[in-house]
């Protein structure tokens, strides 16, 4: 309704816009500028070394550990919160009693902080007063080696960030499955569709650009997660939990080099950014399938 | 084992009760019903145990905490972990500093983006849709990566250990989900009231303020809850950017407790406890914008 020549409106969007160009742009192009410099051990100075920085890298083993351990746990999370998203989302939908209070139980563990969620489940992890110790002893399992054994501390991280973002994925997957409306499936039913037929033929494919959505987004959660790790088990035991995001927190402000750091998080971004642009590419086709 | 069972007669059910209702669709719908109650209880044991048995940690004696098997119920219910939080751990100093980096981010963070939201929701002006896509895109990269540049400038600036530094840090994570949600609620609200306010000469700033802007309140009132809850509960960004212990947060504060050899879980807990209170109050009593919010930031982003 406003369309008069005005430089009323970009004043208006000045104050965010300007904070994000700060804040989230340009940090990218500075980040890249550290990562083809080295620190001058003494003077503190930066001197431009190329790609010193990434070829030191894509050699560290360490590097590599993290990116594999990075990848795996994602996977995990994601096809567990997915899984598991789904099959809530279904009895939701079902129009059982007591929907919005289950959502809201859910959604608990998902206001509080990464921090509380850590120290909760490293005190229930505990191996000698432990609550979940106590639990699964008659099953003659010693819970707390899944927290404080190698081949087994990324599954501790996988249930406490299932737990913690489970509501997420599920709130996001029962909003797909309200998508298909009633009638299609009345429908259907009257076509002679038997229950599994209308769920394969006509709720699937109309939900599953959501599934895919959702993947993509706890995909992008899972990668940049760095807080519930931290407080959890600090990368360990023997490193076996240190993801990228993890390991490019301690080379910048534990051992502080700063400048591998940050070619480590250029790598991250890159990531990030093919995730983000499959998920752009997908979200528009799925907006177009809707409308 | 009870799922399958739930989901295999979910999908014969509805097909069988076409042709006749029958007392046995009848009986296995009411099981069927029972199976996903099942489910779903055990799903909220799952989420609610583990903070109930944190939460009654932080009332028990050392004596008590420190036990195996473990006490669950006692009548030896003490506030010891409390006092020395509130006392010894100077959670107060903690607590100040967290309301006024979360306040302060949360109040200037909801107006930027209640004005731009306004702007792209009723104004048509040249490099609009640049700028629609600069605001939302930030949502979709976290921020860890931009860390390291951030820090490199703010240590030659000495903005560490500054509220003023932290609070223009956490505005960016927060605007633009408010910026999405804002501009839904404004572009629900009929145009004709503005022109009719405009008729009656009313400015566009008046506008605004007098006759949008209460429209729009439960809109503001979603987003600022909303990112208060996600800057109180804030982590990397303070542990990094915060080195002083007088300026540090709450999470933070916590995250010095357990590194110690010797962790004292009761006084963990209690401030675990302390800090997660506010947030889970404002989360029951607002619960419907919260996850209302929340899946509109998530869709239309």
């Amino acid at each position: 309704m406003y369309h008069k020549k005005s430089v009323l409106p970009y004043i208006l969007i000045a104050p965010a816009v300007l904070i994000l160009i700060l804040y989230s742009y340009l940090p990218l192009p500075y980040g890249i500028f550290l990562s083809v410099n080295r620190v001058t051990p003494g003077t503190g100075e930066l001197k431009f070394s190329g790609f010193e920085n990434y070829r030191m890298l894509f050699v560290d083993p360490y590097f590599w550990e993290s990116l594999s351990t990075t990848l795996y746990y994602a996977l995990i999370s994601t096809v567990a919160m997915v899984f598991i998203g789904t099959i809530i989302s279904l009895i939701l939908n079902s129009k059982i009693k007591g929907t919005s209070t289950y959502m809201t139980i859910m959604f608990i563990p998902w206001v509080i902080s990464d921090v509380v969620a850590g120290t909760t489940w490293t005190w229930l992890f505990n191996p000698d007063f432990g609550v979940l110790n106590y639990i699964f002893s008659p099953f003659g399992i010693k819970a707390s080696d899944i927290l404080n054994k190698p081949k087994y501390a990324i599954y501790a991280v996988v249930i406490v960030s299932v737990w913690k973002m489970l509501s997420y994925s599920t709130l996001l997957l029962l909003a797909g499955l309200q998508n298909v409306s009633n009638d299609l499936i009345e429908a259907s039913k009257l076509d002679g569709c038997s229950g599994f037929a209308t769920f394969r033929y006509i709720t699937f494919p109309i939900f599953s650009p959501t599934v895919l959505v959702v993947t993509l987004l706890n995909l992008i959660n899972c990668i940049n997660q760095s807080g519930i790790i931290l407080v959890l088990t600090d990368g360990g035991p023997l490193r076996s939990t240190e993801t990228l995001a993890l390991y490019l927190y301690k080379e910048a402000f534990t051992n502080f080099h700063l400048t591998n750091a940050a070619s480590l998080s250029i790598v991250l971004a890159a990531m990030n950014m093919i995730i983000v642009a499959i998920y752009l590419y997908v979200s528009k086709k799925n907006r177009m399938v809707i409308s | 084992m009870k799922l399958s069972r739930a989901a295999e007669s979910a999908k014969i059910a509805p097909g069988k009760t076409g042709n006749r209702i029958s007392g046995n669709a009848k009986i296995r719908r009411t099981l069927m019903n029972i199976g996903k109650q099942v489910i779903m209880v055990i799903l909220s044991i799952f989420m609610l145990l583990p903070l109930l048995w944190a939460f009654l940690t932080s009332i028990k004696p050392e004596n008590l905490i420190y036990t195996y098997p473990p006490v669950f119920f006692t009548d030896k219910f003490t506030l010891s972990n409390y006092v020395y939080a509130f006392t010894t751990h100077k959670l107060p100093r903690y607590i100040i500093n967290t309301m006024i980096v979360s306040l302060g981010a949360t109040l200037l963070g909801t107006i930027f983006s209640t004005l731009a939201a306004f702007v792209f929701s009723r104004y048509k002006f040249k490099g609009k849709g640049f700028f629609e896509v600069l605001v939302i895109c930030p949502m979709l990269i976290p921020g860890i990566t931009n860390l390291i540049p951030l820090y490199s400038v703010y240590s030659k600036l000495g903005l560490l250990n500054t509220y003023w530094g932290l609070i223009l840090l956490y505005i960016p994570g927060t605007i633009s989900l408010s910026i999405i949600v804002m501009k839904n609620h404004f572009d629900s609200i009929p145009k004709a009231l503005e022109e009719a306010a405009m008729i009656d000469g009313c400015n566009r700033i008046n506008i605004l303020w007098r006759v949008v802007i209460p429209l729009v309140a439960p809109g503001i009132l979603a987003v600022s809850l909303i990112s208060f809850v996600n800057l109180w509960n804030e982590f990397i960004i303070s542990l990094i950017f915060t080195t002083k212990s007088e300026m540090r947060t709450l999470t933070i504060s916590i995250y010095n407790l357990i590194g110690f050899s010797s962790v004292k879980y009761g006084v963990v807990n209690a401030v675990a406890f302390t800090s997660v209170l506010p947030v889970l109050i404002i989360f029951l009593i607002f619960r419907k914008q919260f996850i209302s919010s929340i899946l509109e930031g998530a869709i239309k982003g």
